[in-house]
This record gives structure tokens, sequence and C-alpha cells, in this order.
């Protein structure tokens, strides 16, 4: 079973990530800033990270390079991110993707899967 | 000897010279103080005169000869008493005195034949002496309230006099003490033409003498006005000018600014009182006294024509010159005037003027003066002009970039519920399509999910449709109806009350109804948002108690609706700015606000005539208070 940790500082959003992954049998983890995310993700390697990019407390640009140094550069990360130059900061934080908000259930679980496999 | 002759002669000779400058500028400027003045010299070129004449002619001690030259002398002390009340607030009693003097030294210079007796002498030179320390005395108290070039010129005029009385205090001891007559005649002569000297200066200073005093009061305004560029306040940047050009002047001076749009001359007033109340309608200016503005068309008194022509006026005698409005030139104290355009190229900024109740205290070529000072101010005034469009149009970069931001943070803001909607929407349709079914529990955690969602992007759009309604701070347009606020307010808590978990939001009415003519949908909004504050500020939940209740106060009826909670608080520096908008608390950094609902409820109710206020305090909560006014219909009790 995968495990994917899922940051993002919308309960609401994710809620909605939380049930469709575990619909389709991955193992979620979640965080809701950058500090949790850090410290889960740290403790319990995840096979994926789902990194909204605009966190408190820590952003996701520092989570990125904490996960990377703990785990190795081979650590998938999918960026989301909610206004405009998503490709130019996915890059930044180093990701082998991104998506969009509001983005497509079926797109979101392609992508992650291209990652696991990839 | 030939000394003494030679003093005596440059003496008497200055006050002819002096005669000829005050009658010319008598001939030039006809007012009662050049009329005084050139009496005054004429009076002592006669004397010379005559001195000269029965010299020539042998009649020097002819006793008629004798009493008319002495009468003229003893005459000049009087003269110049009355300038010293032309100059200043003289008592008039002290003249009479003087006119009473004066008649019986030239009834007895007249009845008693030379030569005469001592004690004679003793009181005429007695008379001179006082009445022209009396006049001396005036001169140096008028110098000392005036400044400048006019305190300068009054002093000498001050000295010139004590000096004249010394000359013939000196001549009186020369008549009782003769074993020391050539001494007593070097002083005399000496005095004599020191006074002449004196009052050439003071009346009439030569124009680099006048400017040379006038070079530290010049440079003390250059100096202030080039730091009145940077004076935040431009009535303050006035005020100060006016300051300045007084104490250059030695005069009172207040400034018109030209204010385009109204088309008039805005001149700002330190003391309503002085100016007449009843300004008639065709009167081409207007006293606004509540807002200490004295409002002239241009065209109008001594200064609107200034403006109007764009040139430099002088009167001597404004209530002469200009009869229109004499009455109130005599009742500012201003019939003196001179009036100057501030103006760069075609720019025009206004107009300086400077004024005095007594003409003597100005010149011709203050005028000039008066112009530079002006010239001066419009360097001023213009750079503040061009600082102004600067800082207006960064602040307007400022609003822009301010609105630009909002934008693109409601927008980013709207994806996450949007992006939780359609995700929760997904995963329970793929489980319909995979087992038919969708289990209880789960419904019911999809749809509370979705209703929260909905319920952030509803306050989302509310605040765009705040801001856009700020925008260019147009007033609303409220649409009024029949509402019972207890109802309005009823109605938000319960929707409130279903979408926190973790505050319990209360209910306390005070009153059945409180019904009046609101927009209710508005109201509700302020309902809302207040409601919704005190949840959002309150982290660790709470109790929210939200109050109805009606007031009596000011002889009106009010209904309030409170709002408490006991979260966070306000800081005590942001209480008085925080329903101004953008302004957000500096504990607020962490919650996510626009800085805009609280100045939109503030605009809404404040256009129904009503208050919004708030108590606060860090870590212990915040109560806001909404006042509407009521009909006088509230219900229940």
């Amino acid at each position: 079973v995968s495990i994917v940790l899922v940051v993002d500082d919308d309960a609401n959003v994710r809620e909605a990530i939380q049930w469709a992954l575990e619909d389709e049998g991955f193992e979620v983890e979640t965080a809701a800033d950058g500090l949790q995310a850090i410290q889960r993700g740290v403790a319990r390697r995840p096979d994926l990270v789902l990194l909204d990019l605009t966190l408190p407390v820590l952003d996701g640009y520092r989570v990125a390079s904490d996960l990377r140094a703990a785990h190795g550069t081979n650590l998938p990360i999918l960026a989301m991110t909610a206004d405009g130059q998503a490709q130019a900061k996915a890059m930044r934080a180093g990701a082998y993707a991104f998506v969009r908000k509001p983005f497509e259930l079926g797109r979101l679980l392609e992508i992650i899967r291209q990652g696991l496999d990839g | 000897m030939l000394l003494i002759d030679a003093l005596q002669f440059l003496a008497q000779a200055l006050y002819v010279v002096l005669f000829g400058v005050t009658l010319g500028q008598l001939l030039r400027h006809p007012s009662r103080a050049t009329l005084e003045i050139a009496l005054f010299f004429g009076t002592a070129a006669a004397v010379v005169a005559l001195a000269l004449l029965g010299a020539v002619l042998r009649v020097s001690q002819a006793p008629l000869f004798t009493a008319v030259s002495a009468s003229l002398l003893m005459g000049l002390p009087y003269l110049l008493l009355r300038l010293a009340a032309t100059f200043s607030e003289l008592r008039l009693i002290y003249v009479r005195a003087a006119e009473v003097g004066l008649t019986l030294v030239v009834v007895s210079l007249f009845v008693v034949p030379p030569p005469y007796p001592l004690w004679m002498l003793l009181a005429l030179v007695l008379y001179f002496v006082v009445v022209a320390v009396g006049a001396s005395l005036s001169f140096v108290f008028q110098g000392s309230r005036s400044s400048g070039v006019t305190r300068r010129r009054l002093q000498c005029v001050a000295w010139g006099s004590g000096l004249l009385g010394l000359d013939i205090l000196v001549a009186g001891l020369g008549a009782t003490m003769p074993a020391f007559v050539e001494f007593w005649t070097v002083v005399g002569a000496l005095c004599g033409l020191g006074s002449g000297v004196l009052y050439f200066v003071g009346f009439a200073p030569p124009l680099w003498l006048r400017r040379t005093w006038q070079e530290p009061a010049l440079r003390a305004f250059v100096a202030r006005s080039a730091q009145l560029v940077r004076e935040p306040d431009i009535v303050q940047a006035i005020r100060d000018l006016e300051d300045r050009t007084a104490a250059a002047m030695g005069a009172a001076s207040t400034i018109g600014q030209w204010i385009e749009p109204e088309g008039v001359l805005r001149f700002y007033v330190r003391n309503p009182n002085l100016h007449p109340r009843d300004d008639p309608a065709d009167s081409g200016y207007a006293l606004h006294a509540d807002l200490g503005v004295f409002d002239l068309e241009p065209g109008n008194m001594i200064a609107g024509r200034a403006f109007a022509q764009q040139r430099p006026i002088f009167s001597s005698d404004s209530a002469r010159d200009d009869p229109r409005y004499a009455e109130y030139y005599r009742s500012t104290g201003s019939l003196a005037a001179m009036a100057a355009p501030i103006s760069a190229g075609a720019h025009r900024f206004g107009v300086l003027t400077v004024y005095a109740a007594r003409a003597p205290v100005f010149a011709d070529s203050d005028l000039e003066l008066v112009q530079l000072m002006a010239d001066q101010a419009a360097v001023v005034l213009q750079s503040r002009a061009l600082i102004e469009d600067t800082t207006q149009s960064r602040a307007r970069q400022e609003a822009a970039r301010l609105k630009d931001e909002f934008l693109a943070s409601i927008s980013h803001d709207l994806r996450n519920p949007l992006t939780a909607v359609r995700g929760v929407t997904q995963v329970l349709e793929r489980r319909i399509e995979r087992d038919g079914t969708v289990e209880r529990d789960r419904l019911a955690s999809a749809l509370s999910n979705i209703r929260g969602a909905t319920n952030q992007m509803a306050s989302l759009i509310d605040q765009l449709l705040d801001y856009a309604r700020m925008q260019g701070d147009r007033p609303l347009e409220l649409t009024l109806s029949s509402t019972d606020l207890v109802e309005l307010t009823r109605r938000t808590v319960d929707s409130y009350a279903a979408s926190s978990e973790r505050h319990r939001i209360q209910f306390e009415a005070g009153v059945e109804r409180m019904v009046g003519e609101y927009d209710a949908a508005r109201l509700e909004r302020v309902v809302q948002n207040l409601v919704g504050n005190a949840v959002k500020y309150s982290p660790d939940g709470g109790v929210v108690v939200v109050r109805t209740m009606t007031e009596r106060s000011q002889g009106k009826l009010w209904g309030l609706i409170s709002v408490e909670d006991h979260g966070m608080g306000i800081p005590e520096a942001d209480v008085p700015l925080i329903f101004d908008r953008f302004h957000r608390a500096a504990n607020a950094a962490g919650v996510p606000g626009s800085g805009l609902g609280l100045s939109a409820s503030r605009q809404v109710v404040e256009q129904h005539g009503g208050t919004i206020s708030v108590q606060s305090e860090v870590g212990r909560g915040s109560t806001f208070v909404v006042r509407l006014p009521m009909a006088c219909q509230a219900g229940g009790a």
C-alpha cells in the first residue's frame, strides 16, 4: 500500500482528497501547515507528497527541501497551487508535476500514479 | 565758529530738503498722515526761512517777527505729537492738553514784548521739551509693538524727537548760562542736525537703507519658506507665510488662496469675530465663520483687484480709493493696504496682502518687497502643488496595487472551496458508480464538507461585493423596507449556529420586535460579518453572545444589536482604526481576512443614521455594538 502525504491548510480540501485517495486504496497522512508536514513526513517516509505550496507557519518550498533532505531527491512531490504561475512554482519546489485548483479527480489520480510508477 | 555755522547750516538745509521730500509724498499720496508729515517739516522749514529772512532784512529783533518765528518753533512739538497720534493709539487728551499749552505759549509770545523774562523762557522750554519727549515716547512705544522696517523707522523718529527736545532744552540752558554760549551752540547744532538726519531716515528712508533693514527679515522669510514646502498642512503653511510676511513688513498680513473650482480667493481667518457679520448677498465676499474661512471674489477689494489685474496695488487710504468697502476696511483695521498676486508663470496661487490701520507705516517702495515675498510664496505653493500631485499619483498607484492584490487573493481563496466541492462530489459519483450507493455517514460528512465550502465561497463573494461597492466611496443606495431587526438577527445567528461546531452562538432578544425602515439585505450582511468575525477571531472556540435591545437617548429610540465574543481581542492601538478600510489588527495576521468587512459594515450602519462601536481587550474578547435609529413603534418590553 502506497502512503500519500496530503498537505493543505484548507480542511475541506484535505478531507475531499483524503476520501478520494482512500477510495483508491492509498494510505493517507494529512498535515495542515508546513511544520506539521515536515514532522509527519520525516517521521514516516511517504511514497508521494501532495503539497500545496501556500502554507501557514512554513511554506511549501521549505517542506519540499526538508523532506528531500530527509528521504533523498527521488521522493516524488506533486505540487498544488491555486494561483497563476503554477508551473514556475512547481519547478522551484522541485516537483515532478503540478495540478491547479480546482482539479478533476481523475486527472489527479492519473498524475499520482505516474509519480508512484516513476 | 565756522564749524558751528556749518553744522547749523546743514541742519537747516536738511529740514528744508525734508520739507521738499514730504511735500512730494503728500502730492503723490494725499492723506492725513502725509499732510501732517509735510506740515511738520513745512513749519520747520518756515522757521529756518524766517531766521534767514530776519538776518537778511535785519528785522530779527522786531517784536512781531520774533513772536511769529518763536510761535512756529513752539508749534513743532505739537505737530509732532499729532503725528504720533496718527501713527499710534495716543489718547486724545494729550493732544488737547498740548493744544491748550500751545495757545498759552503763542498768546504770551504776542503779548509779552521781547526780550522775554527768564520765567517765560523757562516755561517755553519746559513746554517744548515735555511735548517733544511725550511724542518721542509715543513713537518708542509704537515702535516696540511693531517689527521689521517699521520698527526701525519709528525708533528713528522717536530718537529724532528726543534730540529735537534736547535742542530746545540746550537753547534754553544757553539763554540761562551765557558763559558757555559757544558750547551750548555747538551741542544745539549737533542735536538739530541729529534730529534732522533721524527724521529723514525715519520719515523718508532712502531705498538702500530700507533694503538693508529689510534684509534680515527677508532672509528669515526665504529660509523659513524653504521648509514650508514640506509642511503637511497647507493652511498651516499659509499661516506661517503670513506670519513671516508680517514680521518682515511690520504690519498684519493675510494670504488669499485661489480656489479655482469655486472661483474664490480663500483667506483662512484666525479670528472670525474681527470680520463684519453682515455680508449682503452682493458684497462679493462671504465669511464662513464656522469653517474659519473668508471667501472673496476676484476683482473685489484691494486684494481681489491685485489678483484680477495680476499686479501689485498699494492704497494708503483704502476707504477713499475703494469706497464700496470703506466700512469693511475701517472695521477690520485695514485702511492702508498693499496686495500682490502670488503667481508663477501662468499658474495663479492667490494673493498676498499686507495691511495696517494707519497709512504712514508704509511707503511706496514697500510694494516691491511685498511683490518679492509674494513671488517667494508662489515658489512655495507651486512646489507644494507638485509634491501633492506626486503624492496623489503615488496614492493612486498604491490603491491600484491594493486592489490587484485583493482581487488576486480573493480569486486564489475561491479556488480552495471550489476544489473541495468538486473533489467531494466526484468522490460521491465514483462511489455510486462503483457500489450503486453511498453509506449514510459518508454522505452526511460529504454534505457537511460541501456546506462548509459553500459558506466560505459566500463570504468571499460578499467581500468582493463590499469591495466593489466601496470603490470610489460611492454612497450606497439603500433599499428600505419595514424590517424587524430582532427577526433579522435571529435568522443570521441560526445560520451560523449550524455551521460552527466549536462555537456556541447564543441569541438573547431583549424585546420582541424592533421594527423600522431598513435595508434588510445589507444589515443582514453587517450582522453576518460581526458574527463571522466573532467566530473567526475566537480560534479556541467559546460562546458568542448576540443580543438585541432598545435604548432611548437624545430623545430618540435606538435599536441595538451587540455581538460579544471571548476570543483574541483587538490591541488598544488598533481599536480606533479597526473600522478603516484595509486596516487589520496587529494580532490578526494569522487569520484570513481582507480588512474590508468592518469598514463596509460601518458604511452601511452610518448610512442608516446609526453608529457602530467596539470595546475590546486583548485575550479577553471583543463586543461590537450596532445602534440604529428606530421608528417609535418598538413592540414588546
